[in-house]
């Protein structure tokens, strides 16, 4: 592995996208039938998790300060969070605490490139895993004509830096209590799934009047408030605050400078002492 | 011959070092184990705020009580293992395990059941347990509506286990038929399983008269049944009566099909 950031190696990042996307065609031209049926079942059953929260809006006209249209709109976000992480962090990059647990992150540690570009490239999947995203845009497209949401500059805008905010979040806590399996691979080694579903159960929920300390929590230590609700609630105009719109983007600042130097704490465990998953006779404990 | 009931009783006992491994293995790493039970209880109270917020903002009044729903919730979230039954079977299938199981001298569902309920050990009592004691410091009343709803809340839920291996057998039996992948097929089953069992959302709130059909339905009786029985909505010996049907109808449809297609069962992978 490549030592430090080396972000001279930025301009390798098309590159490996490339690759990447021609190895994706090659498995789709493979088996295209297989790929249809994939597709089909990422785009029926991703949705399908925010489906309760849709249902219960509309046989209620809407849920708390949010009509049916919004959250119409907030399930249509969080499935397209969910489908980018699924066309652009699959292989398990996101759910990084199984390759910890199971002693495969030596896998990415092997490679002459610095570990940052491997994870932002290797799991770019965007055929294979770019269902959920397209049922993500055309829902929120049918939710935005219902809302009659004006298609400014501004809003184009601060819809595009949100999004993005949100998968950054998404990441930066999946990776952050993926650390656990530095530490214990055999518990940890599915946390990221664990955190992965309740954050994509509870992001599809409006989380409006919940204070306290779980509503901080839920915007901080376990961010599924970001997922899709506060930023939705900006971009549909449910929150009145004209600020709103900068709170996702800038927690997601702030969860990748925590993210970051916590999972470097792991690694350098995993350097120390590798992985105690293989006995002496190479058998996973 | 038939085996009598102390023979069928010893006959358990060929399982009980496979639930105690399995119980042990989950409950494995300690401390750590536990930030999963943690996960799902904030998702618990996050879905029992989210009613208040609901209740709040619509007269629901004709609908149901407040206070019956976060009932409901909380039964769904702290019995929720065990209202979505399932076991290692397509995972074994799907990673070759499955061979090693076939020469194992214990029956192969046997095997699958009995690694299933050794993990329920320690959710029961990192999460089930812990969560209907703490209902009182939530602001949750987590008692049935009635002793009888208590009491026949216990057969209502083995009925909802069994129903559940059902589901499991013929998802096992789907893959042998099709190859499809383990993971589509969990998937479909959490899918249904959060959408359209009641588990997440009752029945009674479902929109277009969706609630009033489904429950006619084997996936109701998985979840929605048994959470009714305890909360006192509806008839609860109509809701068993239809859970029996179904354990009749999907044991004996899952057996058929599994005898039938673990003869095409071809191990791979590993």
């Amino acid at each position: 592995m490549t030592m430090g950031l080396g972000l001279s190696h930025l301009s390798r990042v098309p590159a490996r996208l490339a690759l990447g996307f021609r190895m994706d065609l090659a498995f789709v031209l493979r088996s295209p039938a297989l790929t249809i049926y994939y597709l089909a079942i990422d785009a029926l059953l991703i949705p399908a998790v925010g489906g309760a929260t849709f249902l219960l809006a509309e046989r209620l006209a809407g849920i708390g300060p949010w009509s049916d249209w919004q959250v119409l709109f907030l399930l249509g976000y969080a499935t397209t969070v969910e489908g980018i992480l699924s066309a652009a962090f699959t292989y398990n990059v996101s759910h990084i605490s199984r390759r910890i647990g199971r002693g495969q992150f030596d896998h990415l540690l092997v490679q002459p490139q610095p570990l940052w570009l491997t994870l932002a490239t290797e799991g770019f999947a965007p055929i294979s895993g770019g269902a959920a995203l397209v049922t993500g845009i055309a829902i929120m497209t049918w939710a935005w004509t219902g809302l009659g949401l004006p298609l400014t500059l501004a809003w184009t805008g601060a819809f595009a830096v949100n999004l993005l905010s949100s998968v950054c979040v998404v990441l930066a806590t999946m990776f952050l209590w993926s650390v656990v399996a530095f530490w214990a691979p055999v518990a940890g080694e599915e946390i990221s799934m664990n955190v992965h579903d309740a954050l994509g159960s509870l992001g599809t929920f409006p989380l409006d009047g919940i204070g306290g300390a779980m509503g901080v929590g839920l915007v901080t230590v376990f961010p599924a408030g970001l997922v899709a609700w506060m930023p939705v609630r900006a971009l549909v105009g449910v929150s009145a605050d004209p600020w709103g719109f900068l709170l996702t983007p800038a927690a997601a600042v702030l969860m990748f400078v925590i993210a970051v130097p916590t999972f470097a704490r792991g690694l350098r465990r995993y350097r120390q002492t590798g992985s105690s998953r293989y006995s002496a006779f190479g058998h996973r404990r | 011959m038939k085996a009598s009931p102390i023979e069928i009783v010893r006959s358990l006992r060929r399982y009980r070092e496979t639930v105690w491994l399995a119980s042990s293995g989950a409950a494995g790493d300690g401390f750590y184990s536990v930030l999963r039970y943690a996960i799902r209880f904030v998702r618990l109270l996050v879905l029992l705020s989210v009613w208040e917020v609901v209740f709040a903002s619509r007269d629901l009044a004709g609908v149901a009580a407040l206070g019956t729903v976060q009932t409901y919730t909380l039964v769904a979230g702290a019995f929720g293992t065990f209202l979505d039954a399932r076991t290692d079977l397509g995972e074994a299938i799907w990673d070759g395990r499955i061979a090693t199981w076939f020469v194992a001298p214990v029956p192969v569902f046997g095997h699958a059941i009995a690694v299933m309920m050794g993990r329920w050990i320690p959710s029961f009592g990192a999460f089930t347990l812990p969560v209907l004691l703490a209902a009182p410091w939530i602001g949750v009343d987590a008692r049935p509506a009635s002793l009888v709803a208590g009491m026949l809340f216990v057969p209502s839920l083995a009925c909802s286990v069994t129903i559940g291996l059902a589901v499991d057998l013929l998802l096992a039996s789907l893959m042998v038929a099709t190859g499809w992948s383990v993971w589509d097929m969990q998937r479909l089953r959490t899918a249904l399983g959060t959408l359209l069992t009641g588990a997440v959302i009752p029945l009674a709130f479902f929109p277009w008269g969706l609630g009033a059909i489904l429950a006619w339905t084997p996936l109701a009786a998985m979840a929605s049944a048994p959470l009714r029985i305890y909360t006192g909505d509806g008839d609860a010996w109509n809701l068993m009566a239809g859970q029996v049907v179904w354990v009749v109808v999907m044991g004996g449809a899952s057996i058929a099909i599994w005898s039938r297609m673990r003869e095409r069962l071809v191990g791979y992978g590993g």
